[in-house]
């Protein structure tokens, strides 16, 4: 039956070459047994309508195909897991990178590069970065290693605690803080500090009291930065990375306390009166205080989220709702 | 709350998965060629669809439970299966696994006769 050839002919394409022949062999028997079992029961000769009917139950010819081969995955269910785990991290990573350059950049160079070129080249990074993990990964698959990170996985390496869920956003906005005031701290990234006027020029600069803190604040936010890059990839919050995070907020707050207290926190020059400038001073250093506190209060804060995880309080509460 | 008619399809399909194979093993105790193998399943009450039988006897005769060969009856060229000598162990155990399970579900639902 012409039927018949059509659809052996179709599903033959999509089987393998070396049993092609044998399977569609037996395939046009069975085929022709149906039809004719199915035309008897109908007490009627086996027509086309017949052949239809059966080719129908037995279904499309890439799904039959199918059915003969072992199943084949791009990137299968083991894997999965992994590759959308590493792909998670390495996109934030590089969005992180992405956003840290365009405000190094839109601050220091004045958006001359232009938002739309920033936006393009992040663009063309995040997919050039989800075409390579996921060829590594296909490769791994078609390779049959499984980074054996199921199979090598002991208990003993939960003895660090996993002990909650990091929030993303909060993890990313401090690693963007940190590298913005790394770059800013140590002259990369360099800020406008003079206002021109008619008068003439007033130059704000960092009061003497600051040059005492330049090793302690590159240690300290450097440390913040690596451990929040840390954090970021493991996905979770540890013992270790919790008393790390306890412990270089309670720092920074110490440190943040004793610089709202001194007394000259900005320094200016080149003031048009000295009425004027003793106004704007003391206008500067209460708004820089005022600054100063508020990270205080955000230190204060990332430390009380850090011990509830630490207590495990926001795990209970996540697994009870 | 509705229950998604899906949901049920699935399990159900999940359940038979492994039944079928046993079924098919155990029919293969006596030589049978594709067709007539179905219509075996189908009147003792297992109907299964064309496309999950013929290549579920391949996969079996490819991991060396079945043995086959091809022969005219009724002037057709049939290619006949039976169980191979490793097949014949694979169901034997089976089939003590099956029955130890049956009984593990009945106590475990409360139907045990």
């Amino acid at each position: 039956m012409e039927i018949v050839d059509s659809y052996l002919i179709e599903v033959g394409q999509f089987l393998p070459e070396d049993s092609r022949q044998d399977i569609l062999a037996e395939l046009k028997v069975t085929l022709e047994e149906e039809i004719s079992d199915s035309a008897e029961q109908a007490g009627e000769d086996p027509d086309v309508h017949h052949a239809q009917a059966v080719l129908q139950r037995f279904g499309h010819p890439l799904k039959v195909a199918s059915e003969y081969q072992p199943v084949r995955y791009l990137i299968g269910p083991d894997l999965y897991p992994a590759f959308l785990h590493t792909l998670r991290v390495l996109l934030t990573i590089a969005s992180v990178g992405v956003v840290v350059v365009g405000l190094v950049l839109a601050i220091a160079d004045g958006w001359q590069v232009g938002a739309w070129s920033l936006i393009d080249v992040g663009i063309s990074l995040l997919f050039w970065i989800l075409v390579v993990t996921t060829g590594v990964f296909v490769a791994i698959e078609y390779s049959g290693e499984k980074l054996g990170w199921y199979e090598n996985w002991k208990p003993q390496r939960l003895a660090s605690g996993s002990l909650g869920i990091i929030n993303r956003g909060d993890v990313i906005t401090n690693l963007v803080t940190e590298g913005v005031f790394l770059l800013w701290w140590n002259d990369v990234l360099v800020l406008p500090n003079v206002v021109s006027g008619d008068a003439g020029d007033l130059v704000f600069n960092l009061g003497p009291v600051w040059a005492d803190y330049f090793w302690p604040f590159n240690v300290l936010i450097g440390a913040c930065f690596l451990l929040h890059l840390y954090v970021l990839i493991k996905g979770v919050w540890q013992r270790p990375t919790l008393v790390l995070e306890i412990t270089s907020n309670t720092a920074l707050v110490a440190v943040l306390i004793v610089l709202v207290t001194s007394p000259e926190l900005v320094v200016m020059s080149n003031a048009m009166t000295d009425d004027l400038s003793e106004f704007l001073a003391s206008l500067v250093n209460r708004t820089l205080r005022i600054s100063l506190l508020v990270i205080c209060g955000f230190c204060v804060w990332d430390m009380w989220t850090a011990w509830r995880h630490f207590k495990g309080v926001s795990w209970r509460r996540s697994s009870e709702s | 709350m509705s229950l998604d008619p899906q949901i049920a399809e699935k399990l159900l399909s999940e359940m038979r998965r492994g039944a079928i194979v046993l079924a098919v093993l155990g029919q293969l105790q006596q030589e049978h060629y594709g067709y007539s193998l179905r219509k075996n399943l189908a009147d003792r009450g297992l109907h299964v669809e064309e496309g999950t039988l013929y290549p579920l006897i391949r996969r079996l005769e490819k991991q060396g439970l079945l043995t086959s060969e091809w022969r005219e009856e009724d002037k057709r060229k049939k290619r006949f299966y039976r169980l191979s000598a490793e097949g014949r162990e694979i169901y034997a155990q089976l089939m003590q696994d099956w029955q130890l399970l049956n009984k593990s579900i009945q106590k475990t639902t409360g139907r045990s006769e």
